[in-house]
């Protein structure tokens, strides 16, 4: 029988070697020793995740090693959601996007995923999304932020609409703005309105943890 | 003295020698179509357009060097990749909009050989190549473009999909990298018979947010060394570019020997632009570095100005420098930036013996 170290451990280790299939294994132990599944996913899976984020950062894990490792925290996460009691407080939210005319959405996808380790609730609205789409999605969901990338300067811009709509529409004290993506730069957040910048998907999720404290 | 050509000043660069002045390489590619006053969709499709514009532009702006690059979505429609081309955005495979060419696994072993040679858009570009080398060859530095066959087969599979495919496929993915590289040898000979000075080989993977070196070996470098070789055999120049952040300089010279890099960001393990000069700037020549969206984009004239005297300073000093943007100048941004490169290289001149 596995201790509650051993699960956690077991969780952590198999989100970070990226293997969908143990994940799953080590989640059905949780709930077969009656752990609580929103701590398997908090202290195993989100703790496995944190360690592929530093090991991104500091140039020893790569995307192909990233996506496996989105897969097994994926798989973990299936069987543990079911299982999750709704938290007394309502979870931090936000709406996710590649802006108009933009499809490069890898950066989005991992940004996503990072997100949703940390008990953050996505709703991840895809690539090539039209302003009034982020805007409506945040009204509707009651989003905390809307966070959005761009590969390509040819649409970052259209990222200022969006703040632009948030403000025409009394929005913009509600919803904070996180930007990211290749050509984008604190400058760029700066120049656009938007209240963060995210070089990569461990600060985005640093970024947005500070947006959250109000700091 | 008489001015030199902006050909002699880049072989000079090439060179790693002091010219009469630093050579200016906006790397101007689908914001020439802004000078003869076309849409983007224009300029991608028709090469006798996209060939008039980049002369154009190289006429207003006065560049010494072009770069025969339409976007990255060129080589993957030879194999039947749909392409989407927005009115005024650079044209993009739809396999980033859900419907890639190989959907499945199995679809990379369908990858067969074709002939560049009736690939409409690698065809347009040889013609391009023909026309701008006819015009301008003997006076302006005239460079080939080839995407490598990892980002080609990116184009067809999306690079999510494919980097997960490398883990559990890897011999599917090899398959379909060694017919890609094939047509991709082709047409970079038909580049060079078409009269280009140099090939640039785009080789993005090679950087640390994006593949380990190990991967980057097996899945590119292995492969793509075949284009570096056959232009060695013609002794003609490789240039490599890329604008990931972290490249690899020394992956990416152990593989292909290049003359030169072009790229937008420092390498892995660099710090600074003194570093860069003192590990690299012998070894090969250097294209860059100016910042495309934070200077060449939002930046005016004055900034583009200091950031390319900063950039002549630390890296100019015995040739083996050329003042470029460290990507395709961005297409919508203003050319009076690009012209600003240019001005850079005029005022502030390190060559200029006094």
């Amino acid at each position: 029988m596995s201790t509650r170290e051993d699960i956690l451990a077991g969780l952590a280790k198999a989100v970070i070697d990226g293997d969908p299939d143990v994940s799953k294994v080590w989640a059905q132990k949780a709930l077969n020793a009656q752990m609580d599944a929103y701590e398997a996913l908090t202290k195993g899976c989100q703790e496995g995740m944190k360690v592929v984020g530093d090991r991104y950062t500091a140039g020893t894990m790569f995307i192909p090693e990233i996506l496996l490792s989105a897969e097994a925290l994926y798989s973990a996460m299936d069987v543990l959601r079911p299982y999750i009691k709704v938290q007394s407080t309502v979870p931090a939210s936000v709406v996710i996007g590649v802006i108009e005319g933009d499809v490069h959405d890898i950066g989005k996808n991992i940004v996503k995923m990072m997100l949703e380790a940390s008990s953050v609730k996505v709703y991840d609205l895809g690539r090539d999304v039209p302003i009034e789409a982020f805007v409506t999605k945040a009204k509707e969901t009651n989003a905390n932020v809307i966070a959005m990338s761009s590969l390509m300067t040819t649409t970052m811009f259209k990222m200022k609409d969006v703040v632009d709509m948030l403000v025409e529409q009394g929005l913009r004290q509600k919803v904070k703005v996180m930007v990211g993506g290749a050509p984008t730069s604190q400058a760029f957040a700066q120049n656009v309105g938007a209240d963060a910048y995210a070089v990569d998907a461990t600060e985005a999720v640093k970024a947005f943890e500070k947006l959250m404290k109000g700091a | 003295m008489p001015e030199k050509t902006s050909l002699e000043r880049v072989v000079d660069a090439l060179s790693f020698r002091e010219s009469d002045r630093v050579p200016a390489g906006p790397l101007v590619c689908g914001a020439s179509r802004r000078v003869l006053g076309i849409t983007y969709a224009q300029w991608a499709k028709k090469p006798e357009l996209t060939a008039k514009s980049l002369i154009q532009a190289q006429k207003l702006l006065g560049f010494d060097g072009f770069l025969l690059l339409t976007d990255l979505s060129v080589e993957c429609e030879a194999w039947g990749q749909k392409v989407d081309y927005p009115m005024e955005s650079t044209p993009i495979t739809m396999a980033f909009k859900g419907d890639p060419l190989i959907k499945t696994v199995e679809d990379y072993e369908k990858l067969e050989w074709v002939d560049a040679k009736k690939a409409t858009r690698m065809k347009n570009s040889v013609q391009v190549a023909s026309t701008v080398a006819k015009e301008k060859g003997k006076e302006v530095a005239i460079m080939g473009f080839v995407y490598g066959p990892a980002g080609v087969l990116s184009m067809m599979r999306t690079l999510e999909k494919m980097s997960l495919d490398l883990k559990r496929n890897p011999s599917a993915v090899k398959k379909a990298l060694k017919v890609v590289n094939d047509v991709l040898l082709d047409y970079t000979v038909q580049q060079i018979e078409a009269g280009v000075h140099a090939i640039v080989l785009d080789v993005l993977f090679a950087s640390r947010f994006i593949w380990s070196r190990p991967v980057y070996d097996e899945f590119e470098g292995q492969f793509c060394v075949k284009l570096s070789d056959e232009c060695h055999k013609r002794n003609v120049p490789v240039i490599l570019h890329n604008c990931g952040n972290a490249t690899y300089f020394d992956t990416m010279t152990k593989w292909y020997n290049p003359l030169g890099i072009s790229f937008h960001y420092l390498p892995d393990g660099i710090s600074s632009l003194e570093e860069l000069k003192e590990k690299w700037g012998k070894k090969v020549v250097l294209l860059g570095m100016m910042d495309n969206p934070n200077v060449l984009y939002m930046g005016d004239e004055d900034l583009v100005l200091r950031e390319s005297k900063k950039q002549i300073d630390a890296l100019a000093a015995g040739g083996g420098f050329l003042l470029c943007s460290g990507c395709e100048f961005p297409p919508n941004a203003s050319l009076l930036n690009a012209k600003a490169m240019v001005d850079a290289c005029k005022m502030y001149n390190p060559y200029k013996k006094t």
